[in-house]
């Protein structure tokens, strides 16, 4: 069986000009960076929008990738920016707007969760504010490590450690809240 | 280590991001620390509530990129655009002979190519060209043939010349001048002639089988 190509590898032969290549890595993480900004937005349209987007940039700018192995990091930090810069530019969701896009996504089976919960704990995270949601979301619902994190929200290991630790209070808090 | 040094590292430890001594000395304060127990255990189950609240999606659409066709080289490129430089040339060459119709002499020494006008008739009649010479000798010889009609008929002016008196030297001035004048239409009736039919004058040399046509067609437009 042959072994996967690893991200560096697919970005050299694209930057050798194989766009296959590049699709290969849109392939392995389109739905990662998708789930994220829709996970950050709310709303799939945007979150679709951002996610061609992040990718048509990062095919265009690709060689400024200095460490090739951190393909992935160097996507989301692009997804981020982009992100940060609709949400100056476009108006705030209002606290009680109808999150239709969050409500009628799919849900964990109801034997793990009553799906009255989850809805719950997804409107508690869309309220974070948006360093902290953007903490919560990267380290755990994409697994980055906190170097990974720093890299792509621009700020110190230390810094989202705390953010971290007080998003999670405030979420706990939230659900007790909550019953 | 102290609970306090514990919970700032209880993310990774749950993770198991660890160095492997960070890890030893954790273990060690775990041990003996229920409330740095309880803290992992709320921290995992935090982490997994949080997880399964929010199921991955897919993306109704897909965001690969469009596969551009393969690179040619430059060989590839510079014959493609030669091809259609040479196609181009070719066609603008057919064009302008279609529009302008030159008539190519070719001889020993020389090339000649007229670009003739398009007669106003049809096209079935080709151009003709004759030299300026030809023409004068052409119009000389009309003009001479002409005369000597009209002398036949006056050959009173002829056998008075050698007495001329006054009034017959004022006659004979008279007839001149009459003759003058009807030489003069002449010739412009045999100019138009000439035009009509097509001749083209044109200072060039004309091969001698073309001069052979000219001279049937100078005595086919005579008066």
């Amino acid at each position: 069986m042959a072994q996967e190509e690893t991200d560096r590898e697919l970005v050299e032969q694209a930057l050798d000009g194989h766009v296959e290549a590049f699709n290969l890595l849109v392939w392995r993480w389109q739905r990662h960076l998708y789930n994220f900004l829709l996970r950050l937005t709310g709303d799939r349209s945007h979150a679709e929008d951002l996610c061609q987007e992040t990718f048509l940039r990062s095919y265009l700018h690709l060689k400024e990738l200095r460490d090739r192995e951190r393909f992935r990091s160097w996507l989301f930090r692009i997804a981020v920016n982009l992100y940060r810069s609709d949400r100056r530019r476009l108006p705030p969701l209002a606290a009680d707007a109808p999150e239709s896009d969050i409500a009628d996504g799919p849900v964990a089976p109801s034997h793990q969760m009553p799906r009255e919960t989850q809805l719950a704990i997804r409107t508690l995270i869309r309220r974070l504010r948006p360093e902290l949601q953007e903490v919560v979301l990267l380290r755990f619902f994409h697994g980055f490590q906190f170097d990974e994190m720093a890299e792509i929200l621009d700020c110190p290991v230390g810094t989202l450690k705390s953010r971290l630790y007080k998003a999670v209070e405030e979420l706990r808090i939230g659900l007790q809240i909550q019953g | 280590m102290n609970c306090s040094d514990f919970k700032e590292l209880i993310a990774e430890r749950v993770a198991g991001e660890l160095t492997p001594e960070l890890k030893t000395e954790m273990d060690a304060h775990e041990k003996l620390c229920p409330a740095c127990q309880h803290a992992v255990a709320d921290w995992r189950q935090m982490e997994s509530v949080l997880r399964s609240s929010w199921p991955a999606e897919e993306p109704s659409r897909s965001f690969l990129l469009p596969i551009p066709p393969p690179r040619t080289g430059w060989i590839e490129t510079a014959r493609t655009w030669f091809g259609l430089a040479s196609m181009a040339a070719v066609t603008a060459c057919l064009l302008l002979f279609a529009l302008l119709r030159p008539s190519v002499h070719v001889d020993r020494s020389q090339l000649s190519i007229n670009f003739a006008p398009m007669h106003a008739e049809s096209g079935a009649m080709p151009s003709q060209i004759v030299t300026e010479a030809q023409v004068q000798a052409w119009v000389q010889e009309a003009v001479a043939e002409t005369a000597s009609q009209r002398g036949e008929k006056m050959p009173e002016v002829a056998a008075s010349k050698a007495t001329p008196t006054g009034s017959e030297e004022a006659n004979r001035s008279a007839q001149l001048a009459v003759q003058i004048q009807m030489l003069k239409e002449n010739q412009a009736s045999l100019w138009q002639q000439v035009q009509q039919h097509g001749l083209y004058l044109q200072s060039s040399w004309r091969s001698p089988s073309d001069q052979g046509e000219l001279n049937r067609k100078q005595h086919s437009v005579q008066p």
